[in-house]
């Protein structure tokens, strides 16, 4: 136990006076080694080097990759026409081309900041020039677009695969319901409140005008067809469908749609190793605590004492959501999935929940963090593009908030949302 | 030239050389796909060349991005205490920084040292390519954090950029 002490203490200690979460985890798994004793300190850089060399987490840059691609290839602005000439002519007919951009969006960039940020420099002074207010566009566009991360092809889910060694296949094709469930009760709320506050609907437009932008956008709409598809049929695994998410991008950039340039592809390259190399460090360097606490038997430690805590699997999950919640405010899916990982499926399985919904749980819970006040990355993004103090959008956002717990609760309480579809087309 | 100019150059090109080694890995991973389905056979060495290029790419990377404070961490605390208490709160930070990047670099060395003799399975090179990644990477961590403090210019707290966070 004293090496428990040891890791927790230095652990807490490193990350609060702001030593990077990757340094502060190989840091304090060495304190840990030292306490046990006996073990010699080169397993951390055996750890580290296995945490890194991981042939399935190579589909994290390549989603993101992809991701950087479709949009420098004019992707966005497409899809947008698509669904404002389908939603457009309701009431909030702009906010809800807003939830519906950022779902389609969603199966093919799978990162939220990102998607936030390019949907919400289209959308936010779209949506002031035709009346809305600022700050709700912003807070709208910020909960709309926390979906990437959950609607398939998912760099968390990814992660989680790696993690946990559960399928991808059967990760992604559970997150469908639960992606589609959220966008649909945040839809509804941003139709509400636009009811209420008299936003304008857009002018009706014609079918052959539809039928026109749904040619114009169904490459990026068949993207995320292609790619659960051929991984489904075998045709190839999940690594290399997300190269083919990167041909599939440079395809449409060069040749369909001619927007790309060298000069663009160079930079997404340099932005993707960027963003990947501060994940898998930190993945490193849990690799290192998780073995340590893998040596010593800790999960089902603090398994035990869980279920002597709380017995009943419904009190479990419901404080889980609170902790997650908590977790996920004040610091960044990758790092949380890291850490939290190595302890929390062990003792779901304690209480038999099965863990696909899990992951769907503790994924929604965490991409939340990204617009729960005071850190809300999102939401920081939006605003500044908006233009609006951060406190005007935190206001607004919080029916979204209430919306999207809302949705997690379903989630956690119905565990069919996310199991019927994989049991259905099956994958391993 | 200043030092400073001198590590932004050095970063640019661990930056470019690690874009690069991620472009060869999309050519390679599409390749072996490309040669399931037309040339009939999967290429042997694809995995682990992959794996190995994707270990540096990070590495070089994690260590570019260091001085603009792109790593994910915790600034809350840091934040909150009077700037006095800061200063001496990031020095504590820096030390416990060079601290874990000389360990890091340390067991890499000797862990690669021991299986110098060992040849990977695929490319039949010295494991030894495999793990100088994290050596490297080691070096050059705790060459900009010296440098950062040379040029008296700490790594920020948390850098608001918007790829440091794109999941």
């Amino acid at each position: 136990m004293d090496y428990l002490l040891a890791l927790g203490l230095s652990l807490a200690f490193l990350l609060l006076i702001g030593v990077p979460i990757a340094f502060s985890l190989a840091l304090s798994a060495t304190i840990g080694i030292f306490t046990i004793g006996g073990i010699d300190p080169m397993i951390i850089a055996q750890q580290l080097y296995v945490g890194l060399n991981s042939w399935l987490l190579l589909a994290i840059p390549f989603f993101l990759l992809a991701g950087e691609l479709m949009t420098a290839g004019g992707m966005t602005e497409r899809l947008l026409a698509f669904c404002n000439a389908v939603f457009g002519r309701f009431r909030g007919g702009l906010a809800i081309s807003n939830v519906a951009s950022a779902t389609f969006m969603s199966g093919i960039s799978g990162s939220a900041v990102a998607d936030t940020g390019a949907l919400g420099k289209i959308l936010i002074p779209a949506m002031s020039r035709a009346g809305y207010s600022p700050a709700f566009s912003a807070a709208l566009t910020a909960s709309a677009n926390i979906v990437g991360p959950i609607i398939p092809p998912s760099t968390v889910f990814i992660l989680i695969a790696v993690l946990t060694n559960l399928s991808p296949l059967r990760l992604f094709m559970a997150a469908v319901i639960p992606g589609i469930v959220y966008s649909l009760i945040i839809g509804l709320t941003a139709q509400y409140s636009s009811r209420r506050r008299n936003y304008p609907a857009q002018p009706a437009v014609g079918l052959d005008e539809v039928m026109r932008t749904i040619r114009n956008a169904i490459w990026p709409l068949l993207m995320p067809v292609v790619l659960i598809g051929g991984i489904r049929l075998g045709v190839f695994n999940v690594v290399e469908s997300s190269a083919v998410a990167v041909v599939y991008a440079l395809f449409i950039g060069f040749l369909v749609y001619r927007k790309l340039t060298l000069a663009a592809v160079g930079q997404a390259l340099v932005n993707t190793t960027r963003t990947t190399s501060v994940i898998m460090i930190v993945l490193g360097g849990a690799q290192a605590v998780s073995w340590l606490l893998a040596y010593e038997n800790a999960p089902a430690m603090v398994g035990d004492w869980m279920v002597s805590l709380a017995d009943q699997p419904w009190i479990f999950l419901l404080l889980l959501n609170v902790f997650l919640l908590l977790v996920g405010t004040f610091m960044e899916t990758p790092p949380a999935l890291v850490i939290l990982c190595p302890v929390v499926y062990p003792v779901a399985q304690k209480y038999g929940i099965d863990p696909y919904h899990l992951s769907m749980i503790i994924a929604l819970n965490l991409v939340i963090g990204l617009i729960t006040p005071p850190v809300a990355i999102c939401l920081s993004i939006a605003s500044l593009i908006a233009g609006t103090r951060s406190s005007e959008t935190m206001r607004e956002v919080l029916p979204f908030l209430a919306a999207a717990i809302f949705a997690v609760l379903l989630i956690t309480f119905f565990p069919a949302l996310s199991l019927w579809l994989p049991n259905l087309i099956g994958g391993t | 030239m200043s030092l400073d100019s001198i590590a932004t150059r050095l970063e640019r090109i661990l930056e470019f050389v690690s874009a690069t080694m991620l472009a060869i890995v999309v050519v390679s991973v599409s390749w072996q796909i490309f040669g399931r389905y037309v040339l009939g056979k999967s290429p042997s060495w694809t995995e682990e060349l992959c794996g190995m290029l994707f270990a540096w790419s990070s590495m070089l990377a994690a260590a570019a991005v260091l001085r603009s404070g792109q790593h994910l961490a915790i600034s809350a605390l840091l934040e909150w205490v009077p700037p006095g208490v800061r200063t001496v709160l990031l020095w504590i930070r820096d030390l416990c920084m060079l601290a874990a990047f000389v360990i890091l670099g340390h067991a890499s060395y000797e862990f690669s040292m021991l299986n110098a003799e060992q040849e990977s399975p695929a490319l039949e090179i010295p494991l030894t390519f495999h793990y100088a990644a994290v050596i490297v990477g080691s070096l050059f961590l705790a060459l900009f954090l010296i440098v950062s403090r040379l040029t008296r210019k700490p790594i920020p707290l948390e850098a608001f950029q918007q790829d440091s966070a794109m999941l």
